[in-house]
């Protein structure tokens, strides 16, 4: 970050503001390990189902920031789309999370009228 | 042979303009068997008992037809020789021969599929025309039998698998024909298969042959990894259907200007572009007897380098040190292994007895006109081969001698009609075997010719007694079925005097002809002396048993049953006109075909001008004859004039239970030979059966599948969030390893 007495205000308030990989990454990695410990550690199939939501926006923010970071870079890269791949990636993601999570709440809702419960530690038809 | 020719008209063998024509048509003489077969074979039973048998024989007669015009066309020195390509040296005359299509490929060696008519061919070829005689015999003797389709299907694709044989341009073309004949040998011994001995007779006759083909592979192989090729003569190269002949091995003088002494004239054996196995013996031989004679230093121009009999191979196939002369030996040996098992010849002759289990006519068809004579024919064709072995050829002739002797002993004591032909069988081809072994190889198919006509004869003779009988093929329950069958009766008269040698009958041209060439032999090498004793000892026994099975057959009292004896009657006329043309071929064939054949198989021609030699041939015209006749004039005091009737069974003569029992090496072969087989199975049984692929394999793999999903199962907790960690530390490890680089 270049320091204020260079910058000048204005100039710093946009350096704090303006877009910047790293920022967005540790975002994402954030919120992908808060949604992988739901899924982990919760025992609500409706809490980890939300986890899993989170982990898919987490990687839809991922694709967004390379998105970002890589415009007006395709003739460095020799590829003009280069920054377009990861818009068209995260579009197709929120279609799919959108279908996920329609399919995932209609099994835990007919689940939960048959066995009346959405705790994971009951729903053990598997073991063994 | 030029006879043969003459009878046709002039516009049929006009050969130059025609032999395209018939080259490309060879294709025809086997094809026409094999339509037969399968109208036969597809028509499930539908076709009466009559059409079959016509559609069969019809077939059958217009492939003899076809070959016997193809035959013709090869078989005169032709006036424009030069024009088509030469002679081959291996063979007087020009063969036909057409190479239909590329069959094998692999690697550097190529075996084209493809059909050759000379003259040893040829011959071989025209004896299988006896077939349409027995064609025409079977319509009447399988007339009442339920599966009279089966049976001439059978026939057929054994003619189309026997003229594969002989007309296959190649080894393995000849093999694959060798395993045909053994299928339909198989497969027509054990025809009626309800019963089980019969059954089990046809596999004693495949199994017995297995061991021979077994050799007969090996010896291909040598003979394939010695040359690189298995075809027999030289070919163009290309794939056409009419190759012209190809000039084989030539010698040429030639002016070598690279010797270190300056320019000097050397010898060179040229061989042809793509010489076949005969091109290369030929080659070989020539460069060897050059050696000798024409004192000048040899080249040998070919791919495969330069070498002569005694030079180590070039091929690294061989191990170090092998000779070509070794190799040629041993290949030698191996393809007598194969023709002792088709052939039965010692040791491997015990199937052709049994194989009497069969229909009469196919006795007289395969196991004594065609089949058994294939192995005489491969021998004869690698003729030039197994000169060059000496060692082998030494084999062949003491085997031959041997099984001649020991199967006429057996034959002395059968009572059983088929058996003793059977054993006379066995003991002619080992005086073909003999022949060839003392190298007079057209005297060997000159034997089969001759024998061919009289043993077909005699075998539908004895078919003819056992209809008249229902059924009974026990000499010692016949007895004066002159007066019921005279028709057969004067034919088997006839083929009797024929086997047993007594001039002028076809036997004694062939029979003392060979004996003539052991005893040249013997002149040179001592050890023939017991050879030719072993032969006219077993010509004794051959005029003894003959003229005992006529006796005991046709003299004396009927000893037949009163309503055995109520039913006899002579055979209807599709079975005595074949009895009566053979007939005339067991008189004359002998004289008819005795300059002609032998000058015109060309092969072994020095071994028959040893026999020209004068004394040698008088003492043995007294020899042969006196044996002859001695055993005639036996056979007629003891079993006609003495009227005994033997009881080989009972009698406690040593010699004689010796001979019923086959020397007891029958006996052998079931218990001491099946023995030591049958625990060495035993033993691979309990090894590898049992400990290996049950125990180890099968459920040692079952067990250690249910073991590790026994342990296994205890991982599966049922708890989503165990399975979603696993998952995720999977991913992980995958995301290290690929992010490690």
């Amino acid at each position: 970050m270049v320091p204020l007495a260079e910058a000048g205000v204005f100039g710093w308030l946009l350096g704090l503001f303006s877009f910047k990989l790293v920022s967005c990454l540790a975002l994402a990695g954030a919120i992908f390990a808060i949604g992988a410990w739901g899924v982990l550690a919760r025992r609500n199939v409706l809490v980890m189902l939300i986890s899993v939501e989170l982990m898919l926006n987490a990687v839809m923010l991922t694709f967004v920031s390379f998105s970002r970071a890589l415009v007006n870079m395709g003739p460095q890269l020799s590829n003009p789309y280069a920054a377009e791949g990861g818009q068209i990636f995260a579009l197709f993601i929120i279609a799919i999370a959108a279908a996920e999570a329609a399919v995932g709440l209609a099994i835990v809702i007919s689940y939960f009228r048959n066995r009346q419960t959405v705790d994971t530690r009951e729903i053990r038809a598997m073991k063994n | 042979m030029e006879f043969l020719k003459d009878i046709l008209p002039e516009w049929i063998t006009a050969a130059d303009k025609f032999r395209p024509v018939y080259a490309n048509g060879l294709f025809l003489i086997p094809l026409l068997p094999l339509l037969g077969f399968l109208t036969n074979a597809v028509s499930r039973g539908k076709l009466s008992a009559g059409v079959s048998g016509a559609v069969a024989s019809i077939a059958a007669f217009l492939s003899f037809v076809w070959a016997y015009l193809c035959f013709a066309s090869c078989a005169g020195p032709l006036a424009s020789v030069d024009a088509m390509g030469g002679i081959h040296p291996a063979m007087k005359t020009v063969p036909l021969h057409a190479v239909y299509g590329t069959w094998i490929e692999a690697g550097g060696f190529k075996c084209s599929f493809g059909l050759m008519m000379d003259q040893l061919s040829g011959v071989m070829c025209l004896v299988t025309g006896v077939r349409t005689l027995i064609h025409i015999y079977s319509m009447g003797y399988m007339a009442h039998d339920k599966s009279v389709a089966r049976y001439f299907s059978y026939l057929n694709l054994f003619l189309f698998s026997m003229l594969v044989l002989i007309l296959g341009d190649n080894l393995i073309l000849t093999f694959v024909g060798w395993e045909g004949v053994g299928l339909c040998s198989y497969l027509l011994i054990g025809f009626w298969y309800e019963d089980g001995e019969k059954a089990a007779a046809g596999m004693k006759a495949f199994v017995f042959n297995r061991v021979g083909d077994l050799g007969f592979i090996l010896g291909i192989f040598t003979l394939v990894a010695a040359f690189g090729t298995a075809d027999y003569i030289a070919t163009t190269g290309k794939i056409g259907t009419y190759t012209k002949p190809v000039v084989g091995p030539r010698k040429v003088i030639e002016v070598d200007e690279a010797a270190p002494e300056g320019k000097r004239e050397r010898l060179v054996v040229v061989m042809p572009d793509h010489p076949g196995l005969l091109d290369y013996a030929e080659g070989l031989s020539m460069v060897s007897t050059a050696d000798s004679m024409a004192k000048l230093p040899l080249g040998y121009k070919a791919d495969r380098g330069n070498f002569d009999l005694s030079g180590t191979m070039g091929p690294k196939v061989f191990p170090a040190g092998w000779t070509f002369k070794f190799a040629i030996t041993l290949a030698c040996l191996m393809l007598f292994i194969g023709a002792c098992g088709k052939s039965a010849q010692l040791p491997l002759y015990a199937w052709l007895p049994d194989a009497m289990a069969g229909p009469t006519p196919v006795s007289a068809l395969i196991h004594a006109a065609t089949m058994v004579t294939a192995g005489v024919y491969m021998v004869v064709r690698m003729a030039p081969f197994y000169v060059m072995a000496p060692d082998a050829l030494e084999v062949v002739a003491v085997v031959g001698a041997c099984t001649a002797l020991f199967a006429a002993l057996i034959g002395l004591t059968q009572t059983d009609i088929k058996k003793v032909l059977a054993y006379s069988t066995v003991s002619q081809l080992g005086y073909m075997f003999l022949g060839a072994g003392v190298g007079a190889f057209a005297l060997a198919i000159f034997h089969v010719v001759t024998h061919a006509f009289f043993k077909a004869l005699l075998f539908l003779c004895s078919g003819s007694v056992i209809h008249a009988m229902s059924g009974e093929q026990d000499m010692t329950k016949m007895g004066g079925l002159r007066k019921y069958l005279p028709v057969t009766y004067w034919t088997m008269l006839i083929g009797s005097i024929a086997l047993a040698g007594i001039f002028p009958f076809a036997g004694w041209w062939s029979k003392d002809a060979i004996l003539a060439n052991v005893l040249a032999k013997a002149e040179h090498d001592s050890m023939y002396w017991i050879l030719y004793l072993m032969g006219c000892v077993g010509a004794f026994c051959t005029a003894f048993y003959s003229f005992r099975l006529i006796g005991l057959t046709f003299f004396g009292e009927c000893r037949a049953s009163d309503e055995v004896k109520h039913h006899i009657h002579e055979s209807p006329p599709s079975m005595t006109v074949p009895l009566m043309v053979l007939a005339v071929f067991a008189v004359i064939s002998g004289w008819w075909l005795h300059a002609d054949l032998v000058t015109f198989l060309f092969i072994g021609k020095e071994a028959v001008q040893n026999a020209e030699n004068e004394h040698v041939h008088h003492l043995n015209l007294l020899i042969t004859s006196a044996a002859a006749l001695g055993g005639v004039i036996a056979a007629c005091l003891i079993y006609i004039k003495g009227g005994k009737i033997p009881k080989p069974a009972q009698t406690r003569n040593p010699l004689v239970r010796l001979s019923f029992n086959k020397f007891y090496l029958e006996w052998f072969y079931d218990h001491v030979v099946t023995g030591v087989f049958a625990i060495f199975a035993e033993a691979l049984h309990l090894f590898v059966d049992v400990l290996i692929i049950d125990f180890l394999i099968v459920n040692g793999v079952g067990k250690l599948v249910r073991g590790a999903g026994g342990a296994l199962r205890r991982t599966q907790s049922g708890l989503i969030n165990v399975y979603a960690t696993g998952i995720l530390v999977g991913a992980l490890v995958v995301l290290f390893y690929l992010l490690r680089g």
